[in-house]
């Protein structure tokens, strides 16, 4: 079977392409720059778009300057190298100091700076992480998100081998004692609010999580949402108090009265037990919006 | 507490407890990658990768994690250079139009005069005579506007009774409206307001003005002349010196176009009262007629000051704080003390008029010229560099 004919760039696109990169100041040949770019469209549309508006839309928002200063430095170009040392490896190192101040993070910078270099082969030929910079955002931010998702994988990777706490192990909560209805009025709650986070919006969603689980400011939410820091806060509001509703409607919905209503809520207020929710903030079709593209 | 709030407690600690433990579970299948976060974060995705992205990461955490920490580390953005909002927030605006709108008032109000021969002269005069006498009160009344009620029991015209009342508005935002205008021009500021004598408020107007036209305008040097007028301070002057000032008023205004630039530095120069505060308080230099005194501390009493000429010579000062004071003048007259008694000549960029000066200590000042030239020195004068305009 013959193999599928990958999307190309039509070549005067490609010559524009090349001339607004001024991809020539760093010797990156047309045909190097229009690989780069195409690889880019396959990685953001898909292996075959058809859409010539969607792909002309793409094109417009890239960052031609800085994909040609990336591919330059994976032909290890020495100029452009020099010029990425100056103006972005102290930004590298700055992000890092910024995830740890006691320079924890300074082995991630300089591992990432590596893997950019190209220090592992692929097939005989040296294989630089500049190949996964596709010019949709600007350099800077991407390296910043490389260095974010080593990170967070080393905090996974170090969680991972750390045991339960005491105090949250199940041994600690099968002991506990508990008043008879208290168990179920937890459960109730609990699986009603679980009921409740699955009917928000994705946005409500994420903003919650940013702000509860990863702590983010309300000023840092605003600024990766794109929303006003009051935004920010009155939406949280709002979204609090319609959950709240929402669970106590699913509690009358279940038979519960006003009292056992207020039951519920004084036994979680009175429960120290951790929660275990798997299924928390799947989104409700179980579809994975992403696909199938691997971490890079 | 009541009861809506209990449970509102309880939500918001139950979420607080849900979403930690969810980020803390295993999470597998896909991931963003980073060119997706980054362009996410950036905004620069279309509205449906956008929308699947947001909804990706509403459901993963560790595409949340990773976010997250990408948030952390990204610096704040700078505001907008070119922004309305920003540029009507910054705090020197207002006053600085203000004192813009009130100079063009002063100006339309001056040109259309018929007969612009001795009235300014007059108004001065008028202005000079209901001035507190003593230097206590001339001390208290370095920035003030002179007051102009007792000129209008006189029997001023109305046209005239505008006038002062204008100039003395004028001679109330002089201090903010210099400070501006250094401030814009990228130029340091003194460190303390007071430590910026009037000259140098008036020079800087007069600097702006060059700016804007080569060919000074009679209007402008007249409003000019007049705002540091209102704010003159002479009672201590003998009664000759202050005829004298007077006459070659008169005689500046019979021939404003021919108004040279030395004859406007001489006008400001005696409008004007000398008193320069250190920016720490702890040094105080004021004119007294042809003499300069020195106080060591904001009680401590005045007592004269060395100067190798005539302090009449005398524009400005500034004074960086301590014992440290410049003093600049007419004739290229650059001077600096660091003892607060003993000033010393410095050479001179120009043989020009100055009138200004700002410092940071006994090495760095700027001295500005009557011609509107800018000079800067890291030497105490031993060399100094033109600044462009």
């Amino acid at each position: 079977m013959a193999a599928m004919a990958l999307w190309q760039l039509d070549p005067s696109t490609a010559r524009r392409l090349h001339r607004d990169a001024k991809a020539a100041q760093w010797g990156v040949s047309a045909d190097t720059f229009t690989r780069a770019v195409e690889r880019g469209v396959r990685h953001a549309l898909g292996g075959d778009p058809t859409d010539p508006a969607q792909i002309e839309r793409h094109l417009k928002s890239l960052r031609l300057g800085d994909l040609a200063l990336a591919c330059a430095c994976a032909e290890g170009h020495e100029q452009a190298w020099e010029h990425f040392i100056q103006e972005y490896r102290p930004m590298l190192y700055r992000a890092a100091a910024a995830i740890d101040p006691s320079g924890g993070a300074r082995d991630l910078a300089d591992a990432v700076y590596a893997e950019l270099f190209g220090l592992s082969q692929r097939d005989g030929a040296r294989h630089s992480h500049f190949v996964y910079f596709h010019g949709r955002s600007s350099l800077a931010t991407w390296l910043r998100a490389v260095l974010a998702q080593r990170h967070v994988d080393r905090a996974r990777a170090g969680r991972r081998l750390a045991p339960l706490p005491e105090d949250e192990s199940p041994a600690a909560l099968a002991t506990s004692p508990q008043p008879p209805e208290h168990a179920r009025f937890v459960g109730l709650l609990r699986t009603a609010l679980v009921a409740a986070l699955g009917r928000l919006d994705p946005r409500g969603r994420l903003r919650l999580a940013c702000y509860y689980a990863q702590g983010l400011t309300l000023a840092q939410i605003g600024r990766t949402l794109g929303e006003h820091e009051a935004t920010v806060s009155r939406q949280l509001a709002r979204t609090r108090a319609a959950l709240r509703a929402d669970v106590e409607q699913q509690l009358r919905d279940s038979g519960l009265n006003d009292d056992a209503i207020a039951e519920c809520f004084t036994a979680v207020a009175g429960d120290p037990g951790p929660l275990d929710l798997t299924d928390l903030l799947q989104p409700a079709d179980g579809k994975n919006p992403v696909g199938g593209r691997s971490r890079s | 507490m009541d009861e809506q709030g209990r449970r509102d407690d309880v939500i918001e600690r139950e979420l607080s407890r849900a979403l930690r433990a969810r980020a803390a579970a295993p999470a597998a299948g896909p991931h963003l990658d980073a060119d997706t976060a980054a362009a996410w974060i950036e905004r620069r995705l279309d509205p449906q990768a956008a929308q699947s992205t947001e909804a990706h990461l509403a459901s993963c955490a560790d595409c949340q994690a990773m976010v997250a920490t990408l948030a952390r580390i990204t610096p704040e953005p700078e505001p907008a250079a070119g922004s309305w909002w920003s540029v009507v927030r910054r705090p020197w605006l207002v006053p600085a139009t203000a004192a813009a709108a009130l100079a063009l008032v002063i100006w339309v109000s001056q040109a259309q005069r018929p007969a612009p021969s001795t009235q300014a002269v007059t108004t001065q005069a008028r202005v000079q005579e209901v001035e507190p006498a003593g230097p206590e009160a001339q001390q208290s009344l370095e920035f003030a506007a002179p007051s102009v009620g007792q000129a209008a029991a006189d029997g001023p015209t109305p046209e005239r009774q505008r006038t002062e009342q204008l100039q003395k508005r004028i001679a109330g935002r002089d201090q903010p409206d210099a400070a501006a205008s250094r401030s814009a021009r990228g130029e340091p500021t003194a460190p303390a307001p007071a430590a910026i004598p009037a000259a140098a408020a008036v020079a800087d107007r007069a600097d702006a003005e060059a700016k804007v036209a080569a060919t000074p305008q009679v209007g402008d040097l007249r409003a000019l002349e007049g705002a540091a007028a209102a704010r003159a301070t002479p009672p201590a002057a003998p009664a000759a010196e202050r005829q004298e000032a007077e006459r070659q008023e008169a005689a500046a205004n019979a021939a404003p176009r021919a108004l040279s630039e030395s004859a406007r530095f001489s006008a400001l120069q005696r409008a004007v009262e000398l008193h320069v505060i250190a920016a720490d308080g702890t040094g105080r230099w004021r004119r007294a007629g042809t003499t300069l005194e020195f106080a060591a501390g904001p009680n401590a009493p005045f007592a004269a000051a060395t100067l190798p000429f005539d302090a009449s010579m005398l524009a400005a000062g500034a004074s960086p704080g301590g014992r440290v004071c410049w003093l600049v003048g007419r004739s290229g007259a650059v001077l600096v003390t660091t003892d607060g008694t003993r000033f010393s000549r410095v050479s001179a960029p120009a043989p020009v008029d100055f009138v200004s000066v700002s410092a940071t200590d006994a090495r760095n000042a700027t001295v500005a010229a009557a011609d509107g030239r800018r000079f800067r020195t890291t030497d105490q004068g031993a060399t100094w560099t033109v600044l462009d305009r």
